[in-house]
């Protein structure tokens, strides 16, 4: 269906009729989500339900916002179209080759978003980063999938549980799978061609950069590295990774302190924030893993909204830099008042899907060692800090020179009241509903 | 009934003869015998018209690898003629024709003695193609090229006469000498004998690129599965040192017809490797990898047919028509190896193989190998893309005017609608073939 659209669109439709299709077919994955959702008519497993669900959300916004913002979209599309059928793709399948292919092509398109929709002359630089590294990891997945076949004979991961696995191989296997998708989340040291991403990316690929193409590497780990590992594995593969992440937490952490661009800030933090939520996976209790993907679900409808609103104050000021802003309160105050939001989101503020997400991720994590939760804790209120500051810096701060600016249009508002509207709801209203149907057995078929 | 299909050779020796007649018939018209320098069209599309029915009706009967062969070269003659052949002199196009028979004889021939004869008139024509050039740096590339021919060819005839003195006879199956090896890695221009095919290929046309870059290549992979199907160490040495130097010796190239000959040696050195394990899930691999060798190259040939020389000057191929800069991008995402592309097909059989022999080191060298490489093709992708970048908008998707500029569209829109086409079966077949195979 998807594919059909896009092709029809690209190809054969012109003018009115084209946004026809494009509105007719929008509305049909929509009212699918609907009907799979209240009449629990699961084709896919439930996990994977609230990744579909943030994919539609996200590409429609990027959509909207394209349409309004770039008006260019007839162009773009294909592009933006192709790169939903992949995560798509990625989120549907248990089939480790077609995950693979699913999740390397990503790369491709987001090579031609960067160079395409990128102004300055250093998106080379990140279109440079953002291939080797992933051809890096690229190198490990292919590994471990080779030699994932040779051993077992299929790449079929629901037939996992009626093999007889070798602990060594198990463990080789592992961690190049980890190392594979350590690429993606990303995890320290591997992180840094995200950053050049974000910054030199156009909004609508940053949105997408923090919202669907961070999660894949987790929801790889979650669908091929979690239910593999059996349990002397986990013992042995959890007494160095956890170390590990959490130097990355910390050296993540000192490293938001000192950044001024905005867009650098929301990266980092989105970094320090998928670490901890693969603490919380490692963790490998229910509640760690519920809180996990509570988190990332979480992260991605805060991180959209974050770049969108970074991406509105650029297309108003021309600039990213935190001390070039301050009063926002007074000039654009529904773009604040969101912004503001969509901050304490990030902080992990009471109330919020990400509070939710956090509190079972440290129930989780407590499980295991009480010392490390509380070490965690106060990692991470660095970055809580950090959000109000730049929150009251940018609301309240040193008054700008300029006077008048247009506040928020139609798009800008919709797309931004949206997030704060499905953020609040499932923090809110949906919690218990969504702790409950999340199950730790259903990973392992 | 098929016995007469398959020999083609007869037919084409008769269509060489009757455009021979009908030149000194047509030279005969003409007072004064002055030469006649262009052929008529309805020749071209004659034969063209010719080999469409010969290959749809052969195709029913491929059986053999030989079979599959035969229907193979002829398929890329076809080709040649339609796609690069820009040249139309009697001279050339005879000298095609005839290098197509000796190509097709090849594949019939179990004598090591005629081959090397067959050998030699290929040796023959091409330097006959090259000097007909006429410059200066296409006469002396073709000497070169001759007179290193000589001397591996003085090496090929050594292992002739031991081979006659230890079976008494040219008709062997299987070949282990080293002298005779020499003959067939110059042809491939694999490291350290790829000088020649470098010389030549900076001063030719692309038809005869086309002809030593891909077509003749498949003649030597089969001779190589004919007579040396075994495991050997040397070839997985040799295959290995062309991977390497390859990939390095073509980071320092700006020329795009240099980096595709390096690329071919990168690929051909991948194929002998594959070859080198000599088991049959080595023989389907080669196949399938010299498939994916023939598209990728093939495309790279058309591309270069639009792009100018030099890697610098096509820097705003991405500024004058976005369309064209993505798809030559795509074509080196390809090289790269990023799948789902072609490209990535090429290098995971090995990886295949390597990892069933715990060759991890192999592996590891093969990996930084391709490492190197992905420089090479990012390079390209960068001029192509960002050359221009201060006033690149999605602005130019129209083709505008005239035959040439459609000509142009379609050739990008096959280029895309291959690779596409290869993103949506590939991945199955491999994991069918290799099934099938275990």
């Amino acid at each position: 269906m998807l594919l059909s659209s896009c092709v029809f669109h690209f190809f054969f439709s012109k003018g009115e009729r084209s946004k026809l299709w494009f509105f007719f077919y929008r509305t049909t994955i929509l009212l699918i989500f609907i009907l799979l959702f209240f009449n629990r008519i699961v084709l896919m497993d439930e996990i994977m339900f609230l990744f579909y669900f943030l994919n539609f959300l996200t590409f429609s916004f990027i959509y909207f916002y394209n349409h309004f913002s770039l008006k260019m979209s007839k162009e773009i599309l294909p592009l933006f179209l192709l790169l939903e059928i992949s995560i798509y793709l990625c989120l549907w399948t248990t089939n480790l080759l077609l995950f693979y292919i699913a999740f390397e092509i990503t790369l491709f398109f987001f090579f031609y978003l960067i160079s395409i929709l990128g102004s300055r002359s250093r998106k080379i630089h990140a279109t440079y980063l953002l291939i080797l590294y992933t051809v890096f990891g690229s190198i490990f997945l292919l590994s471990a999938m080779v030699l994932f076949w040779f051993i077992y004979g299929t790449l079929e991961i629901s037939n996992l549980s009626l093999l007889e696995r070798e602990p060594f191989l198990e463990r080789v296997i592992a961690l190049l799978l980890f190392v594979g998708f350590a690429v993606k989340v990303p995890l320290f040291p591997l992180h840094l061609w995200l950053l050049e991403a974000h910054v030199e990316a156009h909004t609508t690929t940053s949105v997408l950069l923090a919202a669907m193409i961070l999660k894949l590497g987790g929801i790889g780990m979650l669908k091929f590295m979690v239910p593999f590992l059996s349990w002397e594995s986990q013992m042995w593969f959890l007494s160095w990774i956890v170390g590990f992440l959490v130097f990355g937490l910390i050296f993540c952490s000192i490293s938001l302190i000192y950044q001024l661009d905005l867009k650098r800030f929301v990266a980092l933090s989105s970094i320090i924030h998928m670490n901890f939520s693969m603490i919380s996976l490692f963790s490998l209790t229910e509640e760690g893993i519920s809180g996990f993907i509570l988190s990332m679900f979480a992260h991605g409808l805060t991180a959209a909204g974050l770049f969108f609103s970074i991406g509105i104050l650029y297309e108003r000021f021309g600039s990213r830099n935190l001390l070039s802003f301050g009063s926002l309160v007074i000039l654009l105050p529904r773009f604040t008042f969101c912004f503001f939001i969509f901050l304490l989101c990030n902080a992990s503020f009471p109330g919020t899907l990400n509070f939710l997400g956090e509190i079972v991720s440290f129930f989780g994590i407590q499980e295991k060692s009480f010392s490390l939760s509380l070490f965690l804790l106060i990692i991470l209120s660095n970055t809580i800090l950090m959000s109000f500051w730049v929150g009251v810096k940018l609301s309240f701060g040193n008054r700008l020179t300029v006077t008048k600016f247009s506040d928020i249009h139609f798009s800008e508002r919709f797309i931004l009241y949206s997030l704060v509207f499905f953020n609040l709801l499932f923090g809110l209203f949906l919690s218990e509903r969504l702790t409950s149907f999340i199950s730790y057995e259903i990973l392992f078929f | 009934m098929k016995s007469y299909f398959f020999e083609i050779e007869s037919l084409i020796a008769l269509w060489i003869l009757l455009s021979s007649f009908y030149m000194i018939q047509r030279e005969k018209r003409e007072k004064n015998y002055k030469v006649v320098k262009n052929f008529p069209e309805w020749i071209q599309s004659t034969t063209k018209l010719i080999f469409c029915a010969l290959l749809f009706l052969s195709f029913f009967y491929v059986e053999t690898i030989e079979d599959f062969y035969r229907y193979l070269v002829s398929f890329l003659f076809l080709i040649s003629i339609n796609w690069f052949l820009e040249e139309r002199s009697y001279e050339y196009w005879t000298n095609i024709l005839l290098l197509f028979l000796t190509v097709l004889l090849f594949f019939t021939l179990e004598n090591l003695f005629l081959i090397f004869l067959l050998l030699e008139i290929q040796t023959f024509i091409i330097y006959f193609l090259v000097i007909k050039k006429g410059s200066r740096e296409a006469t002396r590339g073709a000497i070169q090229f001759f007179f290193q021919n000589v001397v591996v060819t003085f090496f090929f005839l050594i292992g002739l006469y031991f081979c006659y003195l230890n079976f008494e006879s040219f008709s062997i199956n299987r070949v282990d000498d080293l002298f005779l090896f020499l003959l067939i890695f110059f042809k491939l221009g694999l490291f350290p004998f790829h000088l020649w095919i470098l010389n030549l290929l900076k001063v030719t046309n692309k038809l005869l690129a086309f002809l030593l870059g891909i077509y003749l290549k498949f003649v030597y992979f089969f001779f190589i599965f004919k007579f040396c199907f075994y495991p050997s160490p040397l070839f997985l040495i040799m295959g290995l040192t062309s991977l390497i130097f390859g990939s390095i010796g073509g980071l320092f190239q700006m020329n795009w017809i240099l980096i595709f000959v390096y690329s071919m040696i990168v690929n051909v050195g991948n194929i002998l490797m594959i070859y080198s394990f000599g088991s049959f899930m080595s023989l389907i691999f080669s196949i399938y990898v010299q498939l994916f060798y023939l598209i990728l190259s093939t495309f790279f040939l058309l591309a270069l047919r639009e792009l100018k020389e030099e890697v610098k000057d096509s820097s705003n191929e991405y500024t004058m028509n976005p369309w064209s800069g993505i798809t030559y991008s795509i074509l080196f995402f390809s090289f790269m190896g990023i799948p789902p592309f072609v490209g990535f097909f090429i290098k995971i059989p090995l990886i295949i193989l390597l990892f069933s022999k715990q060759a991890f080191w192999l592996l590891f060298v093969f990996f930084i190998a391709n490492l190197f490489s992905l420089f090479l093709y990012l390079r390209g992708t960068k001029y192509l893309i960002f050359g221009g970048y201060q006033k690149s908008y999605w602005c130019d998707l129209k083709f505008v005017g005239g035959r040439e500029k459609r000509e142009r569209a379609m050739i990008l829109t096959s280029i895309n609608g291959f690779q596409i086409l290869f993103i949506c079966f590939m991945p199955m077949v491999l994991v069918c073939i290799v099934e099938l195979i275990l």
